[in-house]
């Protein structure tokens, strides 16, 4: 299906499911999803960089130039009564930015009437930003007390320990608010060479979702996104994969707190099932052309049906036998190899060790014991009915879109729900099998001490509480 | 797509809520919930299209049925679900003085078996089609929350009369969700803001107000002490058609709602007991007090600035004192507090003020901020200059106008979604402000003036009589 009169230097690319892809000469990619529900649009920039393209000395710093990206332009500044974050809260803009492991992204939603101001102003911050050393000082401080609210919080603390020890040398080892030395040391040359080498329109999607007209918002794109270049370098790519686990690891965190965690993890394929680092060429291929076979889709199912809600396996185990005051899992969607977490909060006076045997007796049960169709189809419902939710509201379509697209393609996104249907008990035993395996687990303890310095239950479970 | 809905980065409560660290894990600009000031109770505020008036009354249809029980249906037709929301005054205001829990373990046992089904067999049949149905309880409803997708309407609303109709509190199951319970509060212990917000409410209201939260080893040793007979007693008596209101939102027809609603609440009686809330305002507080509350090896300490605030929902000037708090923290990136604690000295990651839940009774004013325990009196003066000059100055015409374009726009904003509408439709009428309120929203905030959002700064901002609290690892200067 063709536009019958595209802005000069716009091009169709693809559509599908109300979904359509356009590129500028740029090489920017826009996605537009028209939804007349409600006077409301969403725009949300993605680049594809994240805390995966950073390394030794500037972990964070992704998440510090977003910061950064707030302090201004010589358009949009405090000097002249126009601060960013002003100018969105004024129009009653829901606004955010998030820095994740793939990815940054900036978005706003807004009265539909204000739709240009919104592709104005990311259009003016992707190459003209400040990027000022006095903003970096005063910003460092702030980013620093994000990370101190994070590291307050036990699960925090012990999911980023367990991240560091099963990556060893891909960049997931690190997380995404960095080490402190880094968050306080990276100099602003450094934030301002991030901004250069990965902010451009070859780097980036537009997405708009909701109540605006299709030809003027295309023009509206391409006369603000579409002033930039394409870079004459392409952008640099990670290469670092993570070598096979060869054997178990443990790591204990001993801190003040009042209950014990337990955390086990297991390597997983990317999002589009392959088993390491792609270029970006090579991952937009494979995110337009997917394999048949996708090992990503029966471990979403397999963590359905392992812990949602009170009738998953994992809550009959732990929570229902009273080892465990909560328990979930978890299977990363990432661009490379991620993990399958299982978290559990360990009951007063119950030894952590326990707990890990109670989680990995029912995650040896669904590899060599039945696994009725039944239950595979409700954790399918779960997940189906979810994508549906998740479609109620132009904000949460162009989050799941721009988390697509910063780790495959929106076609991810589009045909999720038809392959999770596909799922079916033997794909669901086969991953269990495969991943679930000793070699390949890292197991996290956190064990609480009271401000006494005494544990208020230990390793072992001599309970202390 | 499983993985991250919402704004990451700050942790949930501890009572259990399904969301792992790797969800929380993306690093967002800026924080969640604490340091909006929109209250729990009302939605982020306001509407009217491109111009015109919105015209929602015309869609909504209100029904009342004659034991009382009021249900509202929007239909919007968007996706293939519906959201329903809705409450019944019983909550924590409602429940002996010597039972602090009985409330909240009374609700949450409305999911653990009724006469008809197991708590097993209710999750799974709920769980089998991916609908959801929670029950939560604040200081003064049991708050229903339901989602579903369009085909099970029928399922998810004869579940709900079920559980509130035909409960059974299996003992066991009691003895279970004690346990967690009391866990959950013990989690709780060591987080900062919540430690930081137990004391505060502590300082500003006697245990007989609404408001006031009890230390976590009182609260412990009531749930202890709570048996299936208390809960059965505070349901027979606070459980009823009179006060329950639902709203159901999505792709449904209106009259198949009402008469599913009528089928499953029709003799839905009772209760015996009053649902009138009457709370007596505590005296204003004079002068200054501060306090510790000590948690070791505490990276972030939480600070909160406050003091009971004597505004209701229904006060004259509602509008004009959000719209005041809103000029001053109602955003961390762009509000008052927020441009000079943030922005300028870079104390902290997160500082807003809130009104919160100005509701049946009045609720607290306060400003939270985190900050390094290093930055922890920088940070108290900073707030508190910029708290000084907005009471001594007031706002300008300029914020003002800010504010209200602000609000009017958000308030449009959040009407976007199934979930977005049906809380302002059971807001609407739980505060009986009419099914037009989502069409005069704008014009409620436009008639505030400058003079009436003045007086509003004035009267409830009082930097001379603040309680403050600091929680985390701290040591006061006179220790």
């Amino acid at each position: 299906m063709q536009d019958e009169k595209l802005p000069g230097r716009v091009t169709f690319v693809a559509e599908g499911e109300g979904i359509r892809e356009y590129r500028l000469a740029n090489n920017l990619k826009a996605l537009l999803v028209e939804n007349h529900v409600a006077p409301v649009a969403t725009v949300c920039v993605l680049y594809r960089v994240g805390s995966r393209n950073e390394a030794v000395g500037y972990t964070g710093s992704t998440h510090l130039l977003e910061h950064m990206m707030f302090k201004g332009t010589p358009t949009f500044n405090k000097d002249r009564n126009t601060q960013i974050a002003a100018t969105l809260q004024k129009i009653g803009a829901e606004f955010n930015a998030t820095t994740w492991y793939d990815r940054t992204n900036y978005f706003e939603t807004v009265p539909s009437d204000k739709l240009e101001l919104a592709i104005r102003l990311e259009a003016d911050r992707m190459r003209n930003s400040f990027i000022a050393d006095s903003d970096r000082q005063s910003e460092m401080t702030v980013v620093r007390n994000e990370l101190e609210r994070g590291q307050n919080e036990p699960m925090m603390v012990l999911d980023e320990a367990v991240y560091a020890t099963a990556f060893r040398e891909h960049p997931y080892h690190h997380p995404t608010i960095g080490w402190r030395a880094d968050v306080e040391n990276v100099p602003t040359a450094r934030l301002k060479a991030f901004y250069d080498t990965f902010y451009h329109p070859n780097n980036a999607t537009v997405i708009v979702v909701g109540d605006f007209e299709r030809d003027s918002t295309l023009r509206l794109i391409d006369e603000h996104f579409g002033a930039f270049p394409a870079t004459e370098e392409s952008i640099p790519e990670v290469y670092t994969d993570e070598p096979p686990q060869q054997g178990e690891r443990r790591l204990t965190i001993k801190r003040a707190g009042e209950l014990a965690l337990v955390q086990i993890a297991f390597h997983t394929p990317a999002v589009l099932g392959q088993l390491g680092v792609l270029s970006n060429a090579e991952l937009a291929a494979r995110a337009a052309n997917p394999p048949a076979e996708n090992d990503i889709y029966p471990l979403v199912v397999l963590s359905a049906l392992l812990s949602n809600g009170v009738t998953s396996r994992l809550y009959q185990a732990l929570v229902e036998t009273e080892l465990a005051v909560t328990v979930n899992s978890n299977c990363d969607q990432f661009r490379d190899p991620g993990l399958f977490n299982v978290y559990a909060t360990v009951s007063p006076g119950v030894a952590p060790t326990e707990v890990e045997a109670a989680i990995l007796a029912v995650l040896e049960s669904v590899g060599t014991g039945e696994v009725p169709a039944a239950e595979v189809e409700k954790a399918r419902q779960q997940i189906m009915a979810q994508v549906a939710y998740n479609r109620d509201g132009t904000s949460d379509i162009a989050s799941q879109m721009s988390e697509a697209e910063a780790v495959a393609d929106w076609r991810f996104y589009k045909d999720y729900a038809a392959n999770i249907a596909r799922v079916t008990a033997s794909d669901v035993q086969r991953v269990a099998r495969t991943y679930f395996t000793e070699d390949n687990r890292t197991v996290g303890y956190f064990i609480p001490k009271t401000t006494n310095g005494a544990q208020t239950n230990d390793a072992n479970g001599s309970d202390g509480a | 797509m499983a993985k991250r809905e919402g704004e990451a980065e700050s942790v949930s409560s501890a009572a259990g809520g399904s969301t792992t660290p790797q969800e929380l894990g993306q690093q967002a600009l800026a924080g969640g919930h604490d340091e909006k000031s929109s209250d729990a109770v009302t939605p982020n505020t306001p509407t009217s299209g491109t111009g015109g008036r919105s015209n929602f009354a015309a869609r909504i249809a209100r029904t009342e049925l004659p034991t009382g029980a009021v249900l509202l249906v929007l239909e919007n037709r968007a996706t293939p679900t519906i959201a329903l929301r809705g409450s019944l005054r019983a909550g924590s205001y409602f429940e002996p003085r010597d039972k602090p829990g009985l409330a909240r373990l009374t609700a949450d046992m409305l999911e653990r078996g009724t006469l008809r089904r197991t708590k097993l067999q209710l999750a799974g049949d709920l769980e089998a089609v991916g609908a959801q149905l929670e029950f939560t309880a604040d200081p003064f409803a049991v708050e229903i929350a339901g989602r579903a997708l369009a085909k099970d309407l029928s399922l998810l609303l004869s579940t709900l009369a079920e559980q509130l109709r035909e409960p059974a509190f299996p003992s066991e199951e009691l003895e279970k969700l004690k346990q967690q319970a009391i866990a959950a509060v013990q989690e709780q212990q060591a987080n900062t803001r919540q430690r930081a917000y137990e004391k505060f409410s502590q300082l500003i209201y006697d245990p007989a107000n609404p408001f006031y939260v009890h230390t976590g080893e009182q609260l412990i040793r009531s749930i202890n002490s709570i048996t299936v007979e208390d809960v059965r007693r505070f349901y027979e008596e606070r459980y009823g058609g009179r006060s329950l209101v639902v709203s159901v939102v999505g792709d449904v027809e209106t009259s198949e709602v009402q008469r599913l609603f009528a089928e499953a609440f029709g003799a839905f009686a009772g209760p015996r007991a009053s649902v009138e809330v009457s709370v007596q305002d505590p005296e204003p507080q004079t002068g200054t007090r501060r306090e510790l509350v000590l948690l070791k090896e505490k990276a972030n300490v939480d600070v909160l600035l406050g003091t009971a605030a004597p505004l209701r929902r229904d006060a004259r000037d509602y509008y004009a004192a959000t719209l005041a708090n809103g000029a001053l923290g109602e955003s961390t990136l762009s509000s008052r507090l927020g441009l000079q604690v943030r922005d300028r000295e870079g104390l902290t990651y997160g500082i807003g003020s809130r009104f919160r839940a100005p509701s049946l009774a009045a609720g607290p004013w306060y400003i939270a901020v985190s900050v390094n325990p290093g930055n922890v009196e920088r940070a108290i003066q900073s707030a508190l200059t910029v708290l000084r000059d907005y009471v001594s100055n007031g706002m300008t015409a300029d914020e003002l106008a800010d504010e209200k374009s602000s609000a009017i726009g958000s308030f449009k904003v959040s009407l976007s979604t199934n979930a977005g509408l049906a809380e302002a439709l059971w807001n609407a009428e739980f505060f009986r402000l009419g099914t037009d309120y989502l069409d005069r929203f704008p014009e409620l905030i436009q008639a505030v003036t400058l003079e009436e959002a003045n007086a509003a700064i004035r009267r409830y901002f009082r930097p001379d009589h603040l309680t403050v609290i600091i929680a985390g690892d701290y040591k006061l200067n006179n220790e």
